[in-house]
């Protein structure tokens, strides 16, 4: 299979495609982005060597339809009709699918003295990241993430209740502050920025 | 690791452990729906340190090290995950979540997505709503104890009004009816006067004129022949009965002409009940009477005092 590359996707097509989010410009670019980060979370679930790739070729595909004036009722549901079929496609077509992480096959020792250099240094990033944060979450941070097992439950349970929010609320919190630390100590291991920007905390 | 069904499903589906129907099924779902992918994140969040904790069981850890850690993003997390428990094991403080200052207790407790400050403000919420309702049914009723109480008020001012008009139109009537007595008791005086001093054979002479000649007839009645009344010589007062056919005025006046055009009018005189019905009684002194013609006319007395003529009468004194 390859991929049909006689249409493209113009400033007009995806303008279209933005409407159909919303018509408020600012909260169709906000749903815009929202909804590749689940594409590329699926793409990815699917093992594809390169989600950004496909979530092109599906955005394309959906733009194109809305440009011949179909009238789509869920455009969502559309959506993830068309990543489907690109995911069947694409794991019909053995040069875009991935078989795992690239990397040397590395003996185990060496493979341990990597993992042990990367935690170093990850943690020394992290030390600095959270420098970052406000007081009181850098102490919340440390108080959630202390896992002890099974007690960690009952902590979380009992921090909740202290800080006066519901354990979910908690959860959310504690996501939003580790996606920023996780963004943060991404850049400064100096890993690929496409990456990062997609899946760290989303810049206004 | 003590989760619902439902965050269950999803860790089933990030190890890859679930059928290809239940795969798409979530995998619509979190496409389409936002809340729902952010429930996957935690989800994600508490797998990745399960498995850096060692929590995970066997099973689910070949799986996860098999299906989850796929691509270089989740390997990055991975990482930091480790990173973050070797950083929160470094710093972890003997404050537990109990030992939270007050400060931080109470904006704890003002933060809007707080269960107890939500739980107080709806109860405060409900409290007013209840006390607003209070006041209101409160109001209502008072109000309408007023609206009572005002109405039965004007009911009676009412009534106290009707029964002052009522009293006045009695008042008003009763006057009326007391005039009419008034003037029944002057006529009957009048009548018993004249009964009392009827005229006598030496000193009066009663001599009965009829209708005369009424206005309606007037113009159209042959000339009428003189009643001739004769004076004795000891006589001293002619009373005239002059008859009605119809009495139609409160008073009346006698206007007594002769023949050379001189007039003596009588006082204001009434009608009286006689045996030709009604009839006007006039006294004319004898002496201002000398033989001859006169012409006697009588006329009824109107409300403003104007006269309207009812009958003339011809008489003729003849002294013996």
């Amino acid at each position: 299979m390859s991929y049909k590359k006689d249409w493209k996707l113009t400033q007009e097509a995806l303008d279209e495609f933005l409407s159909c989010l919303s018509h408020d410009r600012d909260e169709a670019a906000a749903e815009y982005l929202k909804l590749w980060k689940r594409l590329y979370y699926y793409f990815e679930k699917r093992r594809a060597a390169d989600p950004t790739r496909l979530i092109d070729i599906t955005i394309d595909r959906a733009a194109r339809t809305i440009m011949t004036g179909e009238k789509i009722r869920n455009l969502l549901a559309f959506v993830f009709g068309i990543a489907h079929n690109v995911a069947r496609e694409y794991w019909d077509s053995p040069e875009m699918r991935s078989d795992g992480l690239d990397g040397d096959v590395l003996d185990d020792r060496t493979r341990d003295d990597e993992e042990r250099l990367d935690l170093e240094r990850r943690l020394d990033c992290l030390e600095r990241c959270a420098e970052m944060l406000p007081e009181t979450e850098r102490q919340n941070v440390i108080d959630y993430y202390s896992l002890e097992k099974r007690a960690n439950i009952d902590r979380r349970k009992r921090m909740a209740e202290v800080l006066g929010i519901s354990q979910i609320t908690l959860r959310v919190r504690m996501h939003r502050i580790r996606e920023k630390l996780e963004e943060c100590i991404t850049k400064c291991m100096g890993i690929q920025e496409k990456e990062a920007k997609h899946f760290g905390h989303i810049p206004t | 690791m003590g989760v619902s069904k439902k965050e269950n499903r999803l860790v089933r589906y990030l190890l890859g452990d679930v059928t290809e129907s239940d795969r798409e099924a979530i995998e619509a779902q979190y496409i389409e729906d936002e809340d729902y992918f952010a429930e996957l994140q935690l989800a994600e969040d508490d797998l990745i340190d399960a498995y850096v904790n060692e929590r995970l069981g066997a099973r689910d850890r070949a799986l996860f090290e098999k299906n989850f850690i796929t691509s270089q993003r989740q390997q990055e997390r991975v990482r930091s995950a480790r990173a973050l428990l070797a950083f929160t094991r470094k710093h972890k403080s003997p404050t537990t979540p109990e030992r939270l200052s007050l400060g931080q207790r109470l904006r704890a407790f003002f933060q809007f997505d707080a269960p107890t400050f939500r739980w107080a403000l709806v109860a405060g919420m409900a409290l007013a709503i209840v006390a607003a309702g209070w006041f209101g049914v409160e109001v209502l009723r008072l109000r309408s104890q007023l609206d009572v109480a005002q109405s039965e008020r004007d009911q009676e001012i009412r009534e106290k009004l009707e029964e002052i008009a009522r009293l006045k139109q009695e008042f008003q009537q009763a006057d009326a009816d007391k005039e009419r007595l008034n003037e029944e008791i002057r006529r009957r005086q009048e009548e018993i006067e004249l009964l009392r001093h009827p005229s006598s054979a030496d000193n009066a002479v009663v001599a009965r004129l009829g209708y005369g000649v009424t206005e309606s007839i007037r113009g159209n009645s042959p000339p009428q022949e003189p009643r001739t009344i004769s004076l004795p010589p000891h006589a001293k007062t002619v009373r005239l009965q002059l008859d009605l056919k119809q009495d139609s005025y409160a008073t009346y006046v006698v206007t007594l002409a002769n023949a050379h055009g001189n007039k003596v009018k009588s006082r204001p005189l009434r009608a009286f009940k006689t045996a030709m019905g009604r009839s006007v009684i006039a006294e004319i002194p004898a002496k201002d009477l000398a033989p001859g013609d006169y012409l006697l006319f009588l006329d009824g007395v109107m409300e403003n005092d104007e006269t309207r003529g009812v009958s003339e009468f011809l008489i003729r004194i003849v002294r013996k």
